[in-house]
């Protein structure tokens, strides 16, 4: 069992991971994007939603 | 009297209710790049005065781990609240799914329980959807706000109905007996407007309202109860009065707690005007009895 405490700040992480892929996902509507950003954003917005799994995984064991 | 009838404009515009600002930016640039016009607060209870106000609101997003007052606590107020809006759809989104919270919400009719962090396109999809439902129900819902009213007029028209059939059944008949009926006739009209009167004076303890003052809280009652809302100078043109005088006559009904005024939320040089509930009860009551009356007297 997580204490209050890991709960409240796996409920922040989520709400932080939101932003960073929200915004990311944003800026790949936006145009125009160079073939290089875009492989950069892409890369991040995996790297936030493999995150985003992960926290996900914790708050399930919990 | 007809506005009341009138039917408010499609509610088309998106709640966003997140104790975090920047999760509410994200969401608000990702609906308006499909379009859809959002609002967006941090305040659970200003978001529910917010939608108190604003009747063309469609759908919610709201967070469930707020401070103070949390998600599930508004959604359930939302629901007391509003039961003339069936056409609200409450998306929830959480950074902390349980399946406690998620019957709960399920149970106050929220449409989906979505989970932090939502992709753009999850997000684009499910409150189109809930946009397109609350639209549907809004149209298959005539002047839903109005419905107790409705069946008051209903009931009125019935009885007009039947008193039309019993005149067209009536046998041409001698001119003295004509006259009676007439007279009868003018004696129910008088009646009802005496009744009318006192029911008018009864109602604020003895206080004579003026005409304009009836005006105005007949026509804030009609818009009202039609879902829009009516600024300072809407009511001031339904006065039928110099605007001086229109004014003044706002100042003392909301002196006398029957209205009050409030800035627009989205535009804070525009005043709306807005029943209190006590003026709302007084006026419910007057209308009652205006219904009873005049269904005493077509009989």
């Amino acid at each position: 069992m997580g204490s209050d405490l890991q709960r409240r700040g796996l409920h922040d992480l989520n709400s932080a991971l939101q932003v960073i892929t929200g915004n990311l996902e944003l800026l790949q509507m936006s145009q125009p994007l160079t073939p290089a950003q875009g492989q950069l954003l892409a890369a991040a917005l995996a790297a936030a939603q493999q995150a985003a799994q992960l926290v996900k995984a914790l708050q399930q064991r919990d | 009297m007809d506005s009341g009838l009138a039917k408010a404009s499609r509610p088309d515009r998106i709640l966003l209710v997140d104790d975090d600002a920047a999760v509410l930016s994200v969401y608000s640039g990702i609906l308006a790049a499909s379009g859809h016009v959002c609002v967006a607060e941090t305040d659970p209870v200003v978001a529910y005065e917010c939608l108190r106000l604003d009747s063309s609101i469609a759908v919610v997003i709201l967070d469930l781990q707020m401070p103070g007052f949390g998600g599930l606590e508004l959604l359930r107020r939302i629901r007391a609240e509003f039961e003339d809006r069936p056409w609200l759809n409450v998306v929830v989104v959480t950074g902390q799914a349980s399946l406690d919270s998620a019957i709960d919400a399920l149970r106050l009719d929220a449409v989906e329980y979505l989970c932090k962090p939502v992709p753009a396109a999850q997000l684009a999809q499910v409150i189109g959807n809930a946009l397109l439902r609350a639209q549907q129900t809004w149209s298959a819902e005539p002047v839903a706000a109005n419905a107790g009213y409705l069946e008051r007029l209903r009931e009125v028209a019935d009885i007009a109905g039947q008193l039309v059939t019993q005149i067209r059944g009536m046998q041409p008949s001698p001119v003295d007996d004509q006259a009676q009926r007439v007279k009868a006739t003018q004696h129910s009209a008088l009646r009802f407007i005496s009744q009318l009167q006192e029911a008018r004076r009864g109602l604020f303890r003895g206080i004579a309202l003026p005409e304009s003052s009836w005006e105005i809280l007949i026509e804030l009652m009609s818009t009202e109860m039609a879902g829009r809302n009516i600024s300072v100078s809407g009511l001031c043109l339904a006065a039928n009065c110099p605007v001086t005088t229109a004014l003044r006559r706002i100042d003392e009904l909301a002196e006398l707690g029957l209205i009050a005024k409030q800035v627009d939320p989205t535009d804070a040089r525009r005043l709306y005007v807005r029943m209190t509930d006590a003026g709302r009860q007084k006026m419910e009551l007057f209308l009652a009895q205006v219904a009873t009356n005049l269904s005493a007297n077509v009989l």
